[in-house]
């Protein structure tokens, strides 16, 4: 597979790194605006086109699939672009900015019959990978009680640099810099956890978006803080399962963790993925009764890269697939007007 | 719960005397009496109230009871203990509490983890500002006997606990029954009441028919509330009986903007620990130990000895448990038409 990398900034270098390491992958050519960035993007990574639009990339046509790592409200227009020239797609998350724009992409993606995949990168994690097998096999039983979240602490520690002065942080607060809050950040990652882990799909959600005062006027030079920091969403499943996924930038503490609890009728499973490592615990068959829970040791699985790269081989469609990522994005779309409305709203229908 | 009462406390206090028993079941109250050695029987309270000769009563009657036996025992002069919740609805708590107030009684209601003393301290803790101003609260309380239960067998069916699962039998469901304390716990460890909620009940199927001879099983099983808090938190509290693996575990997560700060309670003892000040950099979790604190029963002791209730907003006081009734009341409305409600 001959892999072009649209968009050289911060997330490109994973995906130069990982695409190269698979067994008959190459990273052919990258793509940047900005020539200088390229230009050393495509030194350090021994990368040998480079490109300063995906129009000229696609005149060339030598490749077969496209890494896009552009920014969010890009990721639409080029993805389009790339699978109308017959190329596969491997996105970088969201999918795009809203559930519409997402489903066009589906709709391209679907009609061409062309390999497309969001990376959505906690599919990496070899425990939500078992928890969700032991799920599905219905050892835990019927799922009946969901708890995910996801809690940093940014705004609090500064083991992460200082907000207050660092523009990578500052402008994830900032509605105007593109910033979706924490609900666009990692909300999507909290609910793919959560549905992927329980093997369920939401079919109601009402939330609460917060953005707190952190600042005199709400405002540090040019970025207004207005983006959401911390939000609770109350679910339910379409097996009448509940669920609450919630996430925050307040979590002292919790430098960058993201937890799953999931209880059926007959036993219970949790992940934890944070800085320390992952984790697996589960509480079945005997150790119900008592409430005594084990560790679970799991070999590690294989990653979105690679699986894309195996998809692109064998024609072979894998997930998380746009389709999925589109729907996931339907229920944070959805979660937005819930704040305003202040009710509960239905994902289908 | 009248034996766990004298078991856990009237038994262990000094001067505390158990002078009579009242059951309209015959059997059932002189079995108490025979004991726990009460000298004094009656199969309703009118007789109790005319013999007279005690100071106070605790109420552990079933929860539609507590409204007219406590109206009675206020209009009596006596100081009352009554086990949670405070009554079936707000507006009937609220009664209670207007009455027992104006006849400057002692009352108090048996918010049992009051008695937990890392709650106290985890209180002080977040008053103290050790933690900032909070901003986001997870809370949940969890237990798993719905799931242990095998409703395929006849044998197991008893209606000792089949009433908890029937809103015919009085029952609330997960919400009346835990719901209180794992709401109580939350507010008094922030010290801040709900001031908006959206709430989603759910009753799973146990039985094909979801029926067990008189008993139509449809009180909820499990709530999901979604809270914004006096100050502007916001948080999630959420319950359920089908949690496999937990037997009874509560927890409590508040983060502010200076620290962080968890407490966990269970059969298996209490955990509490913080995040905040200098270990905030490193994300360091401490431990903290909290001296023992007096428990409800202790507590209601010393005030019908001292003849004073303490001025204290720490104290589980009627008024306290129909301000969490009147959450619960919300959370049934807000189940109802899918909306949030101000509390």
């Amino acid at each position: 597979m001959r892999m072009l990398i649209l968009g050289t900034g911060g997330m490109a270098k994973q995906h130069a790194i990982h695409f190269a390491a698979i067994p008959g992958v190459t990273v052919v050519g990258g793509v940047d605006v900005d020539p200088n960035r390229l230009d050393k993007f495509n030194a350090t990574h021994n990368i040998p086109n480079g490109f300063a639009s995906l129009d000229a990339a696609i005149a060339w046509g030598e490749f077969d699939a496209v890494a896009n790592v552009t920014p969010d409200s890009i990721h639409h227009a080029t993805s389009i672009a790339a699978l109308k020239a017959g190329k596969h797609v491997f996105c970088e998350k969201p999918l795009a900015t809203d559930a519409i724009k997402a489903f066009e992409m589906v709709d391209v993606a679907e009609s061409a019959g062309l390999i497309n995949m969001v990376n959505l990168t906690y599919r990496n994690v070899a425990q939500l990978q078992k928890a969700r097998e032991i799920v599905l096999s219905g050892q835990i039983g019927t799922v009946r009680h969901v708890e995910a979240s996801y809690l940093q602490s940014w705004l609090v520690s500064k083991a992460w640099g200082d907000w207050r002065t660092e523009s990578q942080w500052l402008w994830r607060l900032s509605r105007k810099h593109g910033s979706n809050g924490v609900l666009g950040d990692i909300g999507v990652h909290i609910l793919d956890f959560a549905s992927y882990g329980s093997g369920l799909d939401i079919d109601h959600v009402f939330a609460r978006l917060k953005t707190f005062d952190k600042a005199p006027g709400n405002k540090i030079g040019e970025y207004d803080l207005d983006a959401n920091d911390s939000f609770t969403m109350n679910v339910d499943f379409n097996n009448g399962a509940l669920g609450v996924s919630h996430a925050t930038r307040w979590a002292t503490g919790h430098m960058n963790e993201l937890r799953l609890r999931v209880y059926g009728d007959k036993g219970g499973v949790e992940v934890k993925n944070g800085h320390d490592g992952s984790h697996l615990r589960v509480s079945m068959g005997a150790n119900v009764e008592t409430g005594t829970w084990e560790a679970m040791d799991v070999p590690p699985v294989p990653t979105n890269y690679q699986r894309f790269a195996e998809a692109v081989k064998t024609g072979k469609m894998q997930e998380p697939s746009f389709r999925h990522a589109a729907e996931l994005q339907k229920v944070l779309d959805l979660a937005l007007v819930t704040e305003t409305e202040r009710r509960e709203l239905p994902t289908h229908g | 719960m009248a034996g766990l009462q004298v078991q856990r406390g009237w038994g262990k206090i000094d001067g505390v005397d158990l002078c009579g028993a009242v059951d309209v079941i015959a059997a059932n109250r002189e079995a108490f009496a025979a004991t726990y050695g009460v000298p004094m029987t009656f199969g309703t309270l009118e007789a109790a109230i005319a013999w007279g000769q005690f100071d106070a009563a605790t109420v552990v009657a079933s929860d539609a009871f507590h409204h007219p036996l406590v109206m009675q025992l206020i209009a009596a002069n006596k100081q009352i203990f009554c086990e949670k919740p405070l009554a079936t609805s707000y507006p009937l708590a609220m009664e209670m509490v207007e009455a027992v107030e104006a006849a400057g009684l002692i009352n108090m209601v048996n918010l049992t983890y009051r008695n937990v003393a890392e709650l106290h301290k985890a209180r002080e803790i977040i008053a103290a500002g050790e933690i900032g101003e909070v901003k986001h609260i997870e809370a949940s309380y969890l237990q798993h006997w719905l799931a242990q239960r095998d409703f395929a067998d006849e044998a197991n069916l008893s209606g000792r606990w089949l009433w908890r699962l029937s809103t015919g039998h009085g029952s609330n469901g997960t919400l009346g029954d835990i719901g209180i304390h794992i709401l109580d716990f939350t507010t008094f460890a922030i010290n801040q009441p709900i001031a908006s909620m959206n709430c989603r009940l759910q009753t799973f199927q146990k039985v094909p028919g979801d029926r067990i001879g008189e008993y139509v099983l449809d009180a909820n099983d499990s709530f999901i509330i979604s809270a914004e808090f006096g100050n502007g938190a916001i948080g999630t509290i959420h319950s359920s009986r089908w949690a496999s693996g937990h037997s009874n575990d509560q927890r409590l997560r508040v983060y502010g903007n200076k620290g962080g700060l968890e407490l966990s309670h269970g059969h298996w003892g209490t955990l509490l620990r913080v995040c905040a000040g200098a270990d905030v950099a490193t994300s360091t979790w401490r431990e903290v130990t909290a001296e023992p604190v007096q428990t409800n029963y202790q507590r209601f002791a010393a005030a019908v000895r001292a003849g004073k209730q303490e001025v204290s907003d720490t104290l589980p006081d009627f008024r306290r448990a129909a301000a969490l009734q009147q959450v619960l009341d919300v959370a049934l409305v807000a189940d109802l038409d899918r909306r949030e409600h101000k509390v």
